[in-house]
């Protein structure tokens, strides 16, 4: 940050350190504290500026001070921090943040859309085999429930692949509209899906947060042609291991064929392997980012397990009424994600912290 | 561009100045309003130097202490006089809006 280079700077500071090293006869108590005020300061920062600083802050001390001016110690651990934490690596550190936000979110979307996708065409196979839709609606109106959804976030995943980010946003800000309508529709029939139509609710909110606060770049310039390539594969895959499911347990299978992999290798490899392909291309994202993807996704993977532990508690509570033990389990279950979040973003800066501090004494090992 | 940048950028454009100097300048230059202190006048200093806007100069060691000479670059130079423009452009348009206020107001009370 500040290699200041200068041929006379290492003579000057042996110069001006001199009656430092004498052991306080050329320095008073003030310089002695404000050199040890300016330790708040990197050691880089340190070696370019101490002895400079000093000077500026010993001329503008009144003679017979003793104590560092209050306003001047508060500056220069303001400065000094700010220095520290980097104000380039902080705008780095948010920008990281922000290119999570944003692929974190176009992750989401592909899910939303293919859940939706996996309902309509599971309710297609069936309204072509004849069947009068009562498994999925009531008659083929049913199915407008997964053709909004696979339509919206179809649309959503296409504009974030294709780096239009406003247009994502705004798209996302509909699904909401959209999920709340479904879970509207299904809350008049069955109280069950409605329970999945709020998490859909929430996921599709957090989408669209996530793509408001990915005001960075979009997804599509984070994950850059690899990463899109591997998401790309990885639905393929998801899409063709649960078609290969479907056919096995199908009581008339469309394919059969004795060079089909066996259903107990598809139903095990439908998520590991489409899972694996989406981690190769979080990887390629990158240092600052990828990291941040993960903390991001666990916190969203455990906000819709305590939207349904939630919704769980509340069902409880009223059916047998609210007892501390209800309401301890709600309030606890609605912190977790918060604690999550807490402990990803702590646990990424001790790791970043470490790694930093690894590669820098990597440096001076070599200067 | 705030305005501690702008002050210490304005100081160096008019010969090259060390740490201390700077903030001399900078408190004629405004009436005693704006002192700098010296975490902020280094926070200033090594971004603008880092962006290239200003450069050392020269080095010193005057009673055992050392200074440093700062002094505007040609970049820095073209960011004091875009900055310079648009703070023009704002006051213009401020004393434009007063004025035409004035003959409405014509001496209005507090």
């Amino acid at each position: 940050m500040t290699e200041l280079t200068s041929g006379s700077i290492g003579a000057v500071r042996r110069a001006v350190a001199a009656p430092e090293s004498g052991g306080g006869v050329g320095m008073t108590v003030l310089e002695r504290r404000y050199r040890r005020l300016l330790r708040v300061y990197p050691a880089g920062h340190r070696a370019a500026y101490e002895e400079e600083m000093l000077g500026v802050l010993m001329s503008g001390a009144e003679p017979g001070r003793r104590l560092p001016a209050l306003a001047d110690v508060l500056d220069l651990v303001r400065a000094g921090l700010t220095a520290r934490l980097g104000r380039a690596s902080l705008t780095q550190r948010g920008m990281g943040w922000r290119d999570a936000a944003a692929v974190t979110a176009l992750l989401a979307a592909i899910a939303l859309a293919g859940a939706a996708v996996t309902t309509l065409t599971s309710g297609l196979v069936v309204w072509a085999r004849g069947d009068r839709m009562s498994a999925y609606g009531v008659d083929g109106l049913m199915l407008a429930d997964p053709t909004a959804r696979a339509v919206i976030w179809l649309l959503v995943v296409t504009a974030a692949v294709l780096g239009l980010r406003r247009m994502t946003m705004v798209l996302a800000a509909v699904g909401v509209l959209v999920q709340a309508g479904v879970a509207g529709f299904w809350s008049g029939l069955l109280p069950g899906p409605a329970l999945f139509a709020a998490q859909g609710i929430v996921l599709a909110a957090i989408v669209t947060g996530l793509s408001a606060a990915a005001s960075g770049r979009t997804a599509r310039a984070v994950l850059g042609a690899r990463g899109l390539m591997l998401l790309a594969a990885a639905t393929v895959l998801a899409a063709l291991t649960r078609a290969f499911d479907w056919n096995a347990i199908a009581p008339e299978p469309l394919i059969t064929s004795p060079y089909l992999p066996h259903p107990m290798l598809t139903e095990m490899m439908g998520f590991w392997l489409p899972g694996l392909v989406v981690a190769a291309g979080v990887w390629v994202t990158g240092r600052g980012v990828r990291g941040r993807i993960v903390v991001l996704s666990a916190v969203l993977y455990i906000i819709l397990a305590a939207v349904v532990e939630v919704a769980g508690s509340v069902t409880v509570g009223i059916h047998s009424g609210f007892d501390m033990s209800i309401l301890g389990q709600i309030v606890l279950t609605a912190l977790l994600p918060v604690m999550v979040l807490a402990a990803g973003v702590t646990g990424l800066l001790v790791w970043e912290r470490w790694t930093a501090s690894r590669s820098l004494r990597r440096l001076g090992a070599t200067e | 561009m705030r305005e501690p940048t702008f002050l210490v950028l304005t100081a160096l454009a008019e010969e090259p100045r060390h740490g201390y100097a700077v903030i001399e300048d900078v408190s004629a230059m405004t009436g005693g309003r704006v002192r700098l202190r010296a975490g902020t006048l280094y926070a200033a200093l090594d971004r603008l130097r880092v962006e290239g806007l200003i450069e050392v100069d020269r080095e010193e060691v005057v009673q055992s202490r050392l200074r440093r000479y700062y002094r505007l670059t040609g970049a820095g130079e073209r960011s004091l006089a875009a900055e310079t423009d648009r703070l023009r452009t704002q006051a213009a348009i401020a004393e434009r809006r007063l004025r035409a206020r004035r003959p409405e107001i014509g001496g209005a009370p507090a």
